[in-house]
């Protein structure tokens, strides 16, 4: 209907963007690029949703995760070839876990509201990558705020060729794996769900519960930062301002949206992956700005929250029954 | 009397199925006008699941409902309420921070849409309710400043407030003092003369003997019996209600007592609100031994349990388990250490996760152990066959393991958190209100499993409002009386007068005797 109102066909816009997202291999890689950053930030809100905190600072850890890893990869020149990589994407992480510790260091030591902190600490994020394009890493030859380009021993490599489709993905999909096999198959895993279902009886069974919300916010935030990493070693190759365009939100709704579930995840994750790469298709072929998508993003998330999913019928057999029993139990 | 015996309120062939548990079989129920119709049953026998079709909560797969011989459609409590249904839940729903009148107009919200509410009509509409029942409710005071007695008082006002015909009670009592009740047994009477059914849902016996005019028996969800209450006597009804005479007498074990196992030394423990709760108590427990602590609830029987398992922080004193020192500011993790075993007094806020499932719920403190691993990883076919063992065991009611634990009953919750404590086989066993809120059938299981588990030498501290599970049970008794053991007496030497002196802070006569 929006669409009708600027006077272009909603039918065809649609078209425009499907096409956009996933069909041809250039677009289609392009959308997995994007699917892998989002999939890495919405875990990076799960993984600590399942302890029961809300992490929505996967931004600012995916910000300080991209500058650690291009600093690595800048300046980490003399490590030898593979390494050099993998040296760049452990300081994505690790720099994206420190940013995710904070917060959670605050947590454990003060009981600070991890909602506050963690939105907070996305602003500082952001400015620090500002300073460090301006000042210590800017590259001079260029005007604007860049840093330098990553060195090529540090740049992921390509999967296919044509494209920028690069071995991202695979280390998105791997930390998928671990979040599945650790909270389904690991006794620690066990545990933080224990204290995300029930804090008191957590601490009732011995657990301690700080320590691991700690863990649980550097873990998560070491995702959101990986993340980072892997739009500058695989796509920009050059850190400088505002790179990530709200990768770090929209996975918070990949991951809402799945209800946490890894399958689901990734269908979420490769659907607003296409939106926002096919959102850019419209705006080129078609009258209708890519703001646009984020409406429909945004329309589909207050539906999830308005719980709409769950009156219909297949979708929401699961939950109606569970409120039911809930109920009739006394 | 002929209008007496007119039928007001008629269930036919009601069927409630949740997977594939029936809670609700074909079942048929009448209520006369005029009659409070006790609903008697251990939990999980289907009487809420009953009540909460009736008002409308939960839709039943069939059946039929009849008000005045006239079949009614009931899918909403709006529906229920306009059909003269009122019901007082077993929790209460009121909004604890806004007053007594408020909570009123927020039920009458729905019908009432005008953006200013007739607070002042509705005001009167209290006070006459009040003056009627001889309540002492002020609709201006806040709800979370009245008793739980008066808050039950302002349910039963939003329930008759639409001039209901029928009223349903859940569990009234459960949260209620003997007084409180009292006083509720006399509402219950002025609304019986009112002309208006009451259907009174409980699993105490007494009670209902005391207030109803019939009682109907669920076992299973069938309807086992309705009976007169001057045609029957208990001893039928707790037949009626379990379909097996009570195991009364517990086989015990007269072992010698062994080692001291917890030794408690001049503790001094607050409580949250900042007062001083266990008041330089001393106690001791013996391997082998049942210690009851006898007493009415909130003199210090909930921080002594939080001290002892260190779930909240002590002032001073010394507490030693199996030996071991405990610091004053260790872990709960260091007393489980101990192997000791705890049945919390609150089983959904503190002794499970109701949002996991039954087996996950088991092996809360044993998914370290190497018998589950396949590789270094879990394994879930072990963990659940596990469970499927306990549930068996134990006689757990359940869809089965993988069920959340949210989906079954009070009852068999408890007894999954009984199970669970006591497969540690543990060398001190902590249990507060083990049985609060349990059915007979399962309170005579969790005393026998505590009696097994003292016969297997485990020291056990008990602690209950429940004198009978008290006296029952234990070897020695003593009765907390504002933080401190006011008197101790084992049991052989039991006397009842005693044990109520102390339980309000009179010595007993001997000591009297004594001291003068």
């Amino acid at each position: 209907m929006l669409i009708e109102l600027t006077g272009e066909s909603a039918l065809d816009t649609y078209k425009v963007l499907f096409e956009g997202a996933f069909i041809g291999k250039n677009n289609l890689s392009e959308t997995l690029i994007k699917s892998s950053i989002l999939l890495l930030t919405g875990l990076s809100y799960a993984f600590v949703a399942k302890v029961g905190l809300i992490n929505i600072g996967a931004e600012g850890q995916l910000y300080i995760g991209a500058a650690c890893s291009a600093a690595v990869g800048i300046y980490g020149t003399f490590l030898p070839g593979a390494l050099h990589l993998i040296a760049a994407l452990l300081a994505g992480f690790v720099g994206g876990m420190i940013w995710g510790g904070i917060v959670g260091f605050f947590k454990e030591r003060f009981g600070a509201n991890e909602i506050i902190t963690s939105l907070m600490m996305n602003y500082i994020a952001i400015l620090v990558v500002s300073y460090l394009v301006h000042e210590p890493m800017k590259d001079m030859s260029q005007t604007y705020p860049y840093s330098y380009r990553v060195a090529t021993s540090a740049q992921l490599p390509r999967i296919l060729t044509g494209t920028r489709l690069h071995a991202g993905l695979f280390v998105a999909l791997l930390c998928l794996f671990f979040y599945w096999i650790y909270y389904r198959y690991t006794s620690s895993g066990y545990r933080m769900r224990v204290i995300g279902q029930n804090r008191l009886n957590a601490e009732y069974a011995g657990y301690n519960v700080r320590k691991n919300m700690f863990a649980a916010m550097a873990i998560g935030g070491g995702f959101a930062g990986l993340g980072g990493a892997l739009e500058i070693l695989g796509v920009q190759f050059r850190l400088f301002d505002n790179f990530s365009s709200g990768y770090g939100f929209d996975g918070i709704f990949a991951a809402i949206l799945a209800n946490l579930h890894p399958l689901g995840m990734i269908l979420t994750s490769v659907v607003f992956g296409g939106l926002r790469n096919g959102g850019l298709m419209i705006q080129v072929k078609t009258n209708v700005s890519s703001t646009l998508t984020s409406v429909v993003q945004s329309l589909v998330i207050i539906l999830v929250l308005m719980r709409i999913f769950d009156r219909l019928p297949i979708w929401g057999k699961k939950h109606s029954n569970q409120s039911l029993r809930k109920r009739s139990s006394d | 009397m002929q209008e007496q015996s007119q039928i007001k309120l008629e269930l036919k062939n009601i069927t409630k199925t949740f997977g594939s548990l029936v809670a609700v079989d074909d079942l048929s129920l009448m209520v006369k006008k005029g009659e409070v119709h006790g609903l008697l049953g251990e939990n999980g026998a289907g009487k809420s699941t009953l009540m909460n079709v009736l008002y409308g909560l939960l839709a039943a797969d069939s059946g039929k409902i009849l008000i005045d011989g006239q079949e009614v459609q009931i899918t909403s409590p709006a529906d229920a309420i306009s059909h003269g249904i009122g019901m007082v839940h077993q929790h209460f729903m009121l909004v604890p921070t806004i007053s007594v009148l408020e909570n009123v107009l927020l039920m009458l919200s729905n019908e009432d849409k005008s953006f200013f509410p007739k607070a002042n009509q509705v005001r009167q509409r209290i006070l006459e309710f009040s003056e009627i029942f001889s309540l002492d409710v002020d609709p201006n005071a806040l709800v979370r400043d009245l008793s739980l007695g008066q808050q039950q008082c302002v349910e039963i006002i939003k329930a008759v407030y639409n001039d209901s015909d029928i009223l349903i009670l859940d569990e009234p009592t459960a949260v209620l003092n003997p007084n409180e009740a009292a006083e509720l047994f006399i509402i219950v009477e002025r609304l019986r003369d009112m002309g208006k059914s009451v259907i009174f849902i409980s699993h105490k016996l007494q009670e209902l003997m005391d207030i109803c005019d019939r009682i109907t028996v669920l076992r299973d969800g069938k309807i086992i019996d309705t009976v007169a209450i001057e045609e029957t006597t208990a001893q039928e009804l707790s037949y009626l209600m379990i379909g097996k005479r009570l195991n009364i007498q517990l086989q015990r074990n007269n072992e010698p007592e062994g080692d001291v196992v917890l030794q408690i030394g001049d503790l001094l423990a607050k409580s949250s609100g900042g007062s001083t709760a266990v008041d330089h108590l001393n106690l001791e427990v013996r391997s082998g031994e049942i210690y009851g602590i006898a007493g009415v609830d909130g003199n210090g029987q909930s921080e002594l349990i939080m001290a002892i398992s260190s779930l909240s922080e002590y002032e001073s004193g010394s507490i030693a388990i199996d030996c071991n020192q405990l610091e004053l500011m260790c872990s709960p993790k260091d007393v489980l250490d101990c192997n000791v075993a705890h049945i919390p007094e609150d089983r959904q806020r503190i002794g499970t996760a109701m949002g996991m499932t039954v087996g996950e719920n088991l092996v809360l403190h044993n998914i370290d152990n190497l018998e589950f691993r396949n590789h270094r990883l879990l394994d879930w076919k072990k963990i659940n066959s596990y469970a499927e063992k306990i549930v068996e065991k134990y006689d757990i009611r359940t869809p089965g393991v993988e069920a959340p634990l949210s989906s079954l009953s009070g009852g068999n919750q408890q007894k999954l958190l009984v199970a669970r404590e006591l497969e540690k086989k543990p060398k001190l066993l902590l249990a507060m209100h083990p049985t609060r809120g349990v059915d007979i059938g399962a309170i005579d299981f969790i005393h026998k499993q505590i009696i097994a588990a003292r016969n297997e030498g485990c020291a056990v501290l008990l602690i209950s409002t429940d004198l009978e599970e008290i006296l029952a049970l234990s070897d020695r008794i003593g009765v907390m009386y504002k933080g401190k053991i006011k008197g101790e007496v084992s049991r052989d030497k039991v006397k009842m007068k005693d044990i109520a002196m102390w339980m309000v802070g009179k010595d007993s006569d001997a000591e009297q005797i004594k001291a003068g």
